[in-house]
Formats: structure tokens, sequence, C-alpha cells
């Protein structure tokens, strides 16, 4: 399988190579054939990639340990799907996953763009490019098929932190949101370097962006969801770099799928809807690279490989041809831009866009910033200077705020110009709300003021996305007629708008959770022996003993909790402590008992010689809610993703080259 | 003044804020980030809190009722002791690397976390 799989990657990288010199010289010589041998050579790309994946999947499944990276990952006692899901158990297989997904979304693209002879070439060109240098890391740098001499008699098994089904399909989420990203980087080249105007392009690149944002979303919903049950430290976001990786992009897509209105609707902010595809672009391709290399500390730190390098000058190129050709035809995108695109008024929904756009992007600078500051700080200083936590929570908590005031006000503004005192006005009935509900938050018992701001501001959040369904249904003919089904036409009919509502409402949903569980979680720790109880938020938790197993590689010891609240017993739990013999590690095995107010979190901490257990107890209130929003956040998106009404008449538009201007005029 | 003046204008101020906020957070959130040895060697850094990188050192585990309170680290030449008592995050063990952040309290790093770091190549073993 090595064989195939190495001259797959070779092949691959080749035709890439060939694919891009093949367009380029077609663009020169206006040949058909060449450009079609360009856009064949896309096809062959993705086979060869598809190809080895496929040999990699036989070499994990047949045991091949005379692989690297087989022995590295798998032993003969691990499980079918986590034999399949090793496959991006390492860096190297992850590298493969990422062209594999590039794949994917390169024969897609090129469907995409069939209508489109003239940006066609380079979409192939950028997709081929990127597929080029990702296919030579793979064969000449991480190379997935790399063998030893001597193979091992058992591989070392795959790191228990990722036996888990959440680590089974969080990373091939972040990838396909990470990937995403190239197309409408793609798109944006290609329709810089023919000067098509601004809007016809951008309606597609949005749909891109959309994908990409789900998949970044759902990958952050798992990643939290696996740190929170796997990683038993109670929490489900440590900013750590990995985690931050993911979530830069995700601001600069979601900044994006806000100006994209601005602009689709009236003209303006069209370099800078442009320069942030490219942003993402990057910020995506530098996730790849802080999540490959072992350049940062992190708790997910991978091996330290010398791919980081190479990442860095690729995310370079990419960056400096996208933003060398976005100043060159800076002056185009204005003339293009119809004369009356300007911002009228403060009071319009363009200004509290773009205002959301810049507190986005300062978000990914003061995370990418804390990210980057120990390679910062050693440049400067030569110390190496990390910052904690406590640095993202208190810069991000103002930014947060700000912009959950936009989120309830911002789609009360009307386009171009509004009145202060009409928005206000529409603004007081949520606003009321929120001031009542935060009323009745303090009288619960909710002291810290921060706390206390953030609630408001999601109930503002909520209070307004709720009034806007009511008003529009209310004002819809036919309004007698039963809530769900005009709530189901109503979205019907304007999805994109009430997809970003409902997102709204999920992310209001998951802030509130965020704040009360962090604000309100209660911990207890201790050493306790059989018969002995510890107490924890209300809870009574008995440890009744514990018995040891032993599993193929394995040896897990699992104790017996019974749980009793108010003098009643409401559950038994079985919290596990799993060592891994092979790998000389052990992972804690998290009881959680789930409940629409809280969780009540139960740790095996250590298990001690003579039977005594090392419990860690938490009880985590509104934890169920989090989960809950960022769910309700995935469904607004694909409400908001699915082709709707407007999304087909905006997907017919031809693209043109050289648009003849456009006379002033408004529509 | 034109509406996108105005706007820039408040952007601007919002954007000093943040930065200020974004300075002072890192002044008071900044850890150094050291191996054993620096950080012996480093006299001027010994007062503050500071992320010490370093395996955990065999056989220099305490225990206390089944539970860790306290191990060294090493970056091969110096070892520093370290005092823990939470939760210690999974895959630690001895011979594994850590990352602890705290603050010097005696001769032993009083932690206040404890950071493990994944790596998963494959290393050949010494054949017998």
């Amino acid at each position: 399988m090595t064989e195939l799989g190495n001259f797959a990657l070779l092949a691959a990288f080749i035709v890439a190579i060939f694919g891009i010199g093949a367009t380029a010289l077609s663009l020169r010589r206006h040949d058909d054939a060449l450009r079609a041998a360009g856009e064949r050579s896309v096809h062959c790309f993705a086979a060869f990639v598809i190809l080895a994946a496929g040999a990699l999947v036989v070499a994990l499944l047949d045991r091949q340990f005379h692989v690297r990276f087989v022995a590295e990952v798998t032993s003969r006692d691990l499980p079918l799907l986590y034999t399949l899901t090793a496959f991006w158990g390492g860096h190297a297989g992850s590298l493969l996953l990422w062209a594999l997904v590039l794949a994917g979304y390169a024969l897609a693209a090129q469907r995409a763009v069939r209508g489109a002879p003239e940006l066609a070439p380079y979409v192939t060109i950028v997709v081929l490019a990127t597929g080029a240098f990702f296919s030579a890391a793979l064969a000449f740098g991480s190379n997935p098929f790399a063998t030893t001499v001597v193979p091992p008699p058992d591989g070392r098994g795959l790191n228990p932190l990722l036996r888990s089904p959440w680590m089974a399909i969080h990373p091939p989420a972040l990838y396909l949101g990470f990937v995403g990203m190239t197309i409408p980087y793609a798109l944006a080249i290609g329709a810089l370097a023919i000067r098509a105007p601004a809007g016809q392009w951008l309606a597609q690149a949005r749909r891109w962006v959309l994908i990409a944002w789900l998949f970044l979303t759902a990958g952050l919903l798992f990643g939290a969801r696996w740190s929170y049950i796997v990683l038993g430290w109670g929490g489900y976001w440590a900013w750590d770099p990995v985690e931050n990786a993911a979530l830069m992009p995700w601001l600069t897509a979601t900044a994006f799928l806000h100006t994209i209105q601005a602009q689709e609707r009236h003209g303006v902010f069209a370099a800078w809807t442009v320069s942030l595809l490219i942003l993402s672009f990057g910020l995506a391709i530098f996730g790849t690279f802080l999540t490959r290399s072992g350049l940062l500390s992190s708790v997910h730190a991978f091996a330290n490989a010398t791919i980081g390098i190479y990442l860095l000058g690729f995310l370079a190129v990419a960056m400096g041809v996208g933003f060398a050709l976005l100043l060159r035809r800076l002056p185009d995108l204005r003339e293009a831009a119809r004369p009356a695109a300007r911002m009228e008024s403060l009071a319009s929904r363009e200004a509290a866009l773009f205002t959301n756009n810049v507190l986005l992007l300062l978000g990914a600078f003061v995370v990418l910033l804390g990210t980057i500051f120990p390679i910062l700080s050693e440049l400067v200083s030569g110390d190496r200077i990390a910052v904690g936590p406590p640095y993202f929570t208190s810069v991000m908590a103002p930014l947060i705020g700000l912009l959950l005031v936009l989120m309830a006000v911002g789609p009360l503004f009307p386009w171009r110009a509004g009145r202060v005192d009409a928005i206000a006005r529409s603004a007081g009935v949520p606003g009321a709300v929120a001031v009542l509900g935060g009323l009745a938050c303090a009288a619960l018992g909710v002291r810290s003021a921060g706390a206390l701001t953030v609630l408001v501001l999601c109930l503002f959040v909520a209070a307004a996305v709720v009034l806007e369904f009511a008003v529009a249904i209310g004002s819809r003919p036919g309004r007698d007629r039963a809530v769900i089904p005009s709530l189901m036409r109503l979205v019907g009919a304007n999805r994109r708008r009430y997809g970003g509502y409902i997102v709204h409402l999920g992310f209001a949903l998951v802030l509130a959770a965020a704040t009360v569980s962090s604000a309100f979680s209660t911990v207890s720790q201790g050493v306790v022996a059989a018969g002995q109880s510890l107490a924890v938020g209300g809870y009574d938790v008995r440890y009744d003993g514990a018995q040891v197993t032993r599993a193929p590689g394995r040896r897990i010891a699992t104790a017996a909790v019974t749980v009793r609240r108010n003098g009643a017993t409401v559950a038994t739990l079985r919290p596990r402590h799993v060592t891994y013999e092979a790998r000389g590690e052990s992972t804690a095995d998290v009881a959680v008992r789930s409940l629409w107010t809280h969780d009540l979190y139960v740790v095996l901490v250590g298990l001690s010689t003579d039977g005594r257990a090392a419990l860690r107890l938490a009880v985590n209130p509104m934890i169920m809610w989090l989960w809950i929003g960022m769910v309700v956040m995935l469904l607004g998106g694909l409400v908001a993703a699915v082709p709707g009404r407007e999304a087909r008449r905006v997907t017919t538009v031809e693209y043109t080259r050289h648009p003849a201007p456009v006379a002033g005029g408004d529509r | 003044m034109r509406a996108s003046r105005k706007l820039a204008a408040g952007l601007i101020i919002i954007a000093a804020a943040i930065a200020v906020v974004a300075y002072t957070g890192i002044r008071s959130a900044a850890v150094y980030y050291l191996t054993p040895t620096e950080f012996a060697e480093r006299v001027d850094l010994r007062e503050g809190r500071v992320r010490l990188a370093g395996t955990v050192v065999p056989g220099s585990l305490r225990t206390h009722d089944g539970r860790v309170v306290g191990f060294q680290i090493s970056d091969g030449m110096t070892r520093q002791e370290v005092a823990y008592d939470g939760p210690l995050p999974d895959l630690f063990g001895e011979g594994r690397e850590v990352l602890v952040e705290g603050r010097l309290s005696g001769s032993a790093l009083a932690a206040t976390r404890v950071m493990t770091t994944h790596p998963t190549e494959y290393k050949e073993r010494p054949r017998p």
C-alpha cells in the first residue's frame, strides 16, 4: 500500500503542477484545449488524492505496522471505528484529510463555475496551487506512507483522548470549514483578475462561505463538547491556540456574511467585503499551520514538524497575491460601485453592519495577538511570554457586549437612513423586557455586574428577535391561521434574513448559558472510602466502591456512585478511569447527569491501592442550553444556506468582463 | 461631516478603547514561559508568575490518598519541584511533557494550572 500511496501523492503533485501550467498558458494563448487539460487535471488531482486516502485506509485497516503513521496511531486492539478515525489521529493523516477535503471542494467548485468561462481558469489555478502545496507537503514532508525498516509487533494505539465519537467527527467538520474558505478565495482571485464587478460573483462566494461557516460552527460545537466530555476539567473552552485557530476564520467569515448584505443591496463596502474573503482564507491556512506545528504551547500540541515553515511561506504568498490584486483593482471596484453607493447616515443598517464588522475583526485581531504572543514577545525581547485565558476574557467581554447590543438593535435600523427616535421607539419593547429580565435575574441571585450585563443583553437580543418574528407574522395576510405554519411560511419567504435571526437567537442562548455556567458552577473534591459521601450543589454523592476490569490494552477502574438529592436517590453514575497500558497514559471517563437546569459532573481522578477514590464533582448550571444554542445557530445557518427564492435569483447572474459603466441611478 | 467620517471616528474610538483593554489585559495576564534551566538562571523572574515546560521526572510523583500532590519536572539539565493540588489533566504521567503555571513558594513552584501536551509521533523503542 505504501508504494501505491506514495505514487498517488507524487502523481497528485505532478498533475497539479501540470494543471497550473496548462491553465496559465491557456490564459495567455486563449487555447481551449489547454484550458480543458487544466480542468481535467483537477479531476485527476482529486482522483489521485482519493487513491492516496484509500491506500491509507487500507494500511490502517490492515494494521501495516511497518508504516510509521499506522504504528503511531493504531494497535491490534483498536476497534474498527477508531481505526478509521485514526486517519486524522496524527499530523500526516490530517494533512491528507486536508487534501482530500480540498479535492472534494475542487470538484464541486469546478461544477459551480462552469457557467463562467472567464472566471473558471483562475479558480482552477488557485485550487490546484493549494492542492500542489498540500500534496508536496505530504509527499516530501509529512508523509503518511513513510516506513520503518523493523516493523514493531504492535502499534502504539490511538491517543486515548481521540477515542471519542466527538473526536471522530470534530476534525472532519473543522477541516471542511477551513478548506471551504479556499473556494471563496479562489473566486475572489479570479474575479479580481478578470475585473468582474463586485456584486455578481460575491453572491456565489457567499454560499461557499456560508457552507464553510456551517462546518466551522459544527467543528467548534463538536470540539467544545469533546472538551467537556473527554478532557474532564469541566469546561468547554480554554482559549487554547487550537481553539483560537478555528475561532479566527469563524469571526472573519461571520463578518463577511454580514457586510455581503449591504454589498448586495446597495453596492457599498465592495473592497472591504473582498478583503474579508482573502483574510478568511489566510486565517484558515494559519489555523492549519497552528494546529500542525509545535510552535506554540498548547494542550493539543502535535509533533514538531518543519512543515510549519512551508505553510507560513504558502500563507505569505496567498495573502500577498490576494491583497496585491485587491489594491490594484481598488479603483475599478470604486468606479463600478454605484455613485450613490455610500453610507448616508449613521442611523442606517449599513452603518450597523459596518460597526459589527469592525467589532468582529477587532475580536479576530485580539485573539490572534493573544495566540501568537509567545512568538511575538520572543522575537521582540527574547523572552517567551504567554497570555492566559484572563487576557482573552477581559478583552473579548466588551467586544461581545457591543456585538450583543448591535445584534438587538441592528435589525431595527432601516437601510440607507433612519430616524433615531423611530429606532429608539422600536427598541423600547425588547429593551423593557431585557431590563425586567435583568431585575428578575438580580432577584434570583445574580450579583456579578459583568454576568448581569451579559444576561440583560442576551435577553435584549432574544426579545428583539422574537418581536421581529411576531410583528412579521402579524403583518402578513392570513394572520388568523395557526402560528407554526405562518412562521414556516415567513421564514421560507426570506430564508437569509430569518435564518440570520435564528443564528442571533442561538448566539444569545450560548452566551447566556456560558455566563451562567461559569458564574454559578460549584466544585467539590475529595478522597473517599466506600460508603462515604461528598456534597455538591444540593447533591449528596455517595461512593459505593470501585471495580477494576481489563480490556485488551486497557485497565479500567469503574467507580459506582449513588446520587441523592433531598434524601431521595436520583441516579447511579459510573465514572471511569482508563489506563492505556501500551502508551502508559490514562484518561478519566466523565459521568454526567444532564438536566435542563444543570449538569452533575463526576470525575474519577484516581483510585488508591486501598480502594479509596479521589473524586471531583461539579454542578454546572445551564450547560444544556449551551449545546442547544449552538445547535440553534447551526439550524439558523442551514435555513440561510438552503437556496430560497432570492438565492435562486442571484445565482443565475452571468459573469462578464469589463462591465459597462453603470449609470447613476438608484434601484 | 459625512456619515462615514463620523462612523470612522466612532470606530477608531472603540478600537482605541479595545487596544487599551488589550494592553492592560496582556500586562496582567502575561506569564513568562521558560524551561527549568532558564528559570533557575533568571533570578529576576523568581517573583512573578511563570509557565514552565518540562518532563515529569519518573519516580518523582508525591501522592497523598491516591492523589498526586507534587512532582518534579526537568528539561534534561535542571529539575524543578512542583507543588500542585488540583485536577490533573488527562494523560498526565511520569515521563510526560507538561506545562505548569504558578508562582515560586520556597523552593517549589506552587502551580495553579498543569497542562499536558500530546505528542503523537511514533518513537522507535531501543531494541534489546
